[in-house]
């Protein structure tokens, strides 16, 4: 057998025992191996990658400790060359984005005409006096323009950090309002079954309060920002400018700041999570040739947006020479079964979908392989929720027979903790394994032992080059601390309960800590809750998860407020309270009960108890009670609100 | 007030409840046989979730295979569609002043 025709993770093995002369018996011994070598592990796989970088490989770890560590503190390197450079001349003429829309419109570019418009854009970039370093920020519909942007502006060394254009306006504020940012790309319209939205009121007021924005580029020509103070460009005079040289582009740190991505925002403004060029980079190139087995043959669609992790991890996928498939609008407009169209039409290889649209098709009563071939699909990656046995079992039965790979792990990481892997069984409701050489272990709720398996907190023992870099703005490491190391000093606490089995088979159970999950999209509590608490009657508000099988992802929200006196919560103040919470953050962030009660849960201390109230209303034991002070506020909680339907 | 009637306020609450707060009647306009769709008051995903909502408050189940725009794209339409299926009930549905509300307890 040739080595092209073995797993890229076959290949990565053969290459370790080669230069190590150790032999792995299984993916276990391997993946503990590399957890135990994290120097050869990291540098091996630098090495695999075959990307360009200049500098050396050693120290490959300087500092210890999560937050003192550095990788490859002597290496550089830029990534859009990157992307753009891993694969042969040949392939210039290969597709390397297309971009269908929900009117079935399909638009592509090949690398060789990509790469100018990214270099084009890094000249105009350059042009506006945007340098390394710089905050680029963007607004921006999932399309070629957009990576176009991203690239053109990595390539310069500026860091990008984007939304998609359905966010509301005070949300967009208070994640830009934090960067300063220097450069805006913007769509100021967006079409979403069947109806264009004008957002340029959100544009404008964007502008208006993050005064350090002096650029805006206009993503789409037929965009357009009324009355604006600040020079617009519009984007066919961007990607006209004359491109910058490839193999000249400026290398970078390893640890140099690429992407700014950002908390759901639990406890307050979201928190600006900053990652590095170096470390994006390995990670996806690891998840992508390793565990998905992607490649030059390989074309990827992953249902996503600009404002999630998976945008820009499906981004890195061009430097394995994939052809990236992007879907803009309703994946179920004007069709219910529009994007299994597209996934027929272009040959999808690798689908990376969610819970929510795998429990759509099933509650909509279609059956993919009824009616499409689905010829080339060769795996169904999913994320964002927990996909439970139920859906594995329809996807193989109703969608295709193919690898069904749930993958998690997040924005903190911009990638997968636990994912899929091409050579091992898979079992429905699990993840194949654990991201080679992360140290996942599980903390035990009872003993607080951290063990290899079990059942218990996700805990990572050993830094990794994916973690953030730093946050934005927390000059002294407090806010970065205190989300992932004040819980469990001197490991990473991801905020997720996990089972591993005794064989390495692990499998997400949800959330350990008041983070909403709505139909995959993580929201945080605070984002809802600062809104709810400026309506005028409302004293104080709670808002938790309440598990409802039936509907897409698995569990609705449920708002308990407590109004002040003579002030009654009746339908139409529900309904202005939600309209409220639907213009100002997005329709996912409604609530869909809305329960007054006299009083919320509180601990001793005074502290609100989400944990009680989430437990009071999924019926689950109250595990704290001797915790509150008003424990019997729990049986009206109880009463008052329905159960989920069946 | 008749079932039919009672189904419609049902309907239209749920509507206000999840995707308009408020404005559904405004966007019906006084036509209970305008389509939802088109008249982007429902997209696809809503209809699921629609549907799922009828099944539970009418204690009746809905052939999936039968919901097409012949029968479920308006008001008009779903309330003709479903108040004649087998089990169809509103016994958890209580008027409470203006709306309707769902007693699921």
């Amino acid at each position: 057998m040739s080595s092209d025709q073995l797993t890229g993770i076959k290949q990565f093995e053969l290459l370790l025992e080669k230069q190590t002369n150790h032999t792995f018996t299984d993916y276990s011994s391997l993946h503990r191996w590399c957890c135990d070598n994290p120097e050869s592990f990291w540098s091996s796989l630098l090495s695999f990658a075959g990307i360009s970088y200049s500098g050396s490989l050693t120290p490959v770890i300087a500092g210890s400790g999560f937050l003192e560590r550095r990788f490859f503190p002597g290496v550089s390197l830029n990534y859009t060359r990157c992307l753009l450079e891993g694969v042969a001349e040949s392939a210039a003429t290969d597709t390397a984005v297309t971009l269908v829309n929900e009117e079935g419109q399909v638009v592509s570019v090949t690398r060789a005409e990509l790469t100018r418009q990214i270099l084009s854009v890094s000249t105009y970039l350059k042009e506006k006096g945007i340098v390394a370093g710089d905050r680029v920020v963007a607004v921006a519909k999932n399309s070629i323009e957009s990576i176009a942007a991203c690239l053109g502006c990595a390539a310069i060394g500026a860091t990008w950090s984007s939304v998609s254009p359905e966010l509301g306006a005070s949300a967009i504020i208070e994640r830009f309002g934090q960067l300063e940012p220097k450069l805006l790309f913007t769509n100021t319209s967006y079409q979403l079954n069947g109806s264009v939205r004008v957002i340029d009121d959100t544009v404008a007021r964007l502008l208006e309060e993050v005064t350090s924005i002096e650029v805006v580029v206009l993503l789409s020509d037929t965009d357009s920002v009324n009355d604006l103070e600040v020079v617009s460009q519009k984007w066919s005079s961007v990607v006209s400018c004359s491109p910058v040289d490839l193999n000249t582009l400026e290398q970078f740190p390893f640890d140099h700041p690429l992407f700014v991505m950002f908390s759901s925002g639990t406890t307050g403004v979201p928190k600006c999570i900053v990652h590095g060029a170096g470390g994006t980079l390995l990670e996806h190139i690891k998840e992508h040739r390793l565990h998905s087995d992607i490649g030059h043959r390989d074309t990827l669609m992953f249902q996503t947006s600009t404002g999630w992790m998976m945008w820009n991890w499906q981004l890195t996928a061009l430097a394995s020479g994939a052809h990236i498939v992007l879907y803009d609008g309703s994946v179920s407009y004007p069709e219910k079964t529009s994007l299994l169209k597209v996934i027929d039409d272009l040959n999808v290889t690798v689908f990376g979908t969610s819970p929510a649209y795998v429990q759509y098709l099933i509650e909509s009563g279609i059956t993919p392989n009824a009616d499409y071939e689905l010829q080339a699909l060769r795996s169904i990656q999913s994320t964002g929720s927990i996909l439970f046995e139920s859906q594995f079992q329809w996807i193989v039965k109703s969608f295709k027979r193919v690898p069904v790979q749930s993958v998690s792990g997040g924005t903190d990481m911009i990638g997968c903790l636990v994912l899929g892997h091409p050579e091992l069984p898979v079992i429905a409701g699990d993840s194949q394994c654990i991201s080679l050489g992360i140290d996942v272990r599980v903390k035990s709720d009872d003993s607080g032992d951290i063990n290899y398996s079990g059942s218990g907190e996700l805990v990572v023992v050993s830094p990794f080059p994916s973690q953030p870099v730093f946050f934005w703005g927390d000059k002294d490491s407090k806010k970065i601390y205190s989300s992932y190391f004040e819980h469990n000093p001197g490991v990473w606490t991801h905020g997720d309960q996990i089972r591993i089995t005794d064989t390495g088979c692990p499998r997400i159970l949800g959330r350990s800590d008041g983070t909403l999950n709505v139909r995959g999209v993580r929201i945080g509590p605070a984002e809802i809750l600062c809104i709810v608490n400026q309506m005028e009657g409302v004293r104080e508000s709670l808002v938790v998860e309440q598990a409802s099988p039936r509907e897409p992802g698995g569990s609705r929200l449920v708002l308990l407020v407590v109004m002040r006196d003579a002030v009654p919560l009746g339908r139409p103040y529900i309904l202005k309270l939600k309209k409220k919470i639907a213009t100002e953050t997005s329709r996912l962030h409604v609530p869909s009960i809305v329960i007054g009660v006299s009083e919320l849960p509180r601990t001793h201390n005074g502290k609100l108890s989400e944990k009680a109230a989430r437990d009071a209303i999924n019926g689950n034991e109250i595990t704290n009670v001797m915790a509150l002070a008003n424990p019997s506020v729990l049986d009206e909680i109880r009463q008052s609100v329905p159960p989920a339907p069946n | 007030m008749t079932d039919q009637e009672k189904l419609r306020v049902l309907v239209i609450d749920w509507l206000d409840d999840n995707y308009h707060f408020g404005d559904t009647e405004v966007l019906l306009n006084g036509d209970d046989e305008k389509s939802l769709m088109q008249s982007e008051i429902l997209d696809s995903l809503g209809f699921v979730n629609l549907v799922l909502f009828l099944e539970n408050a009418c204690s009746i189940q809905i052939d999936r295979a039968s919901l097409s725009p012949e029968n479920f794209d308006a008001i008009g339409k779903i309330v003709r569609f479903v108040t004649p299926l087998p089990g169809f009930s509103l016994e958890n549905v209580v008027v409470d002043g203006e709306s309707i509300v769902l007693n699921l307890n």
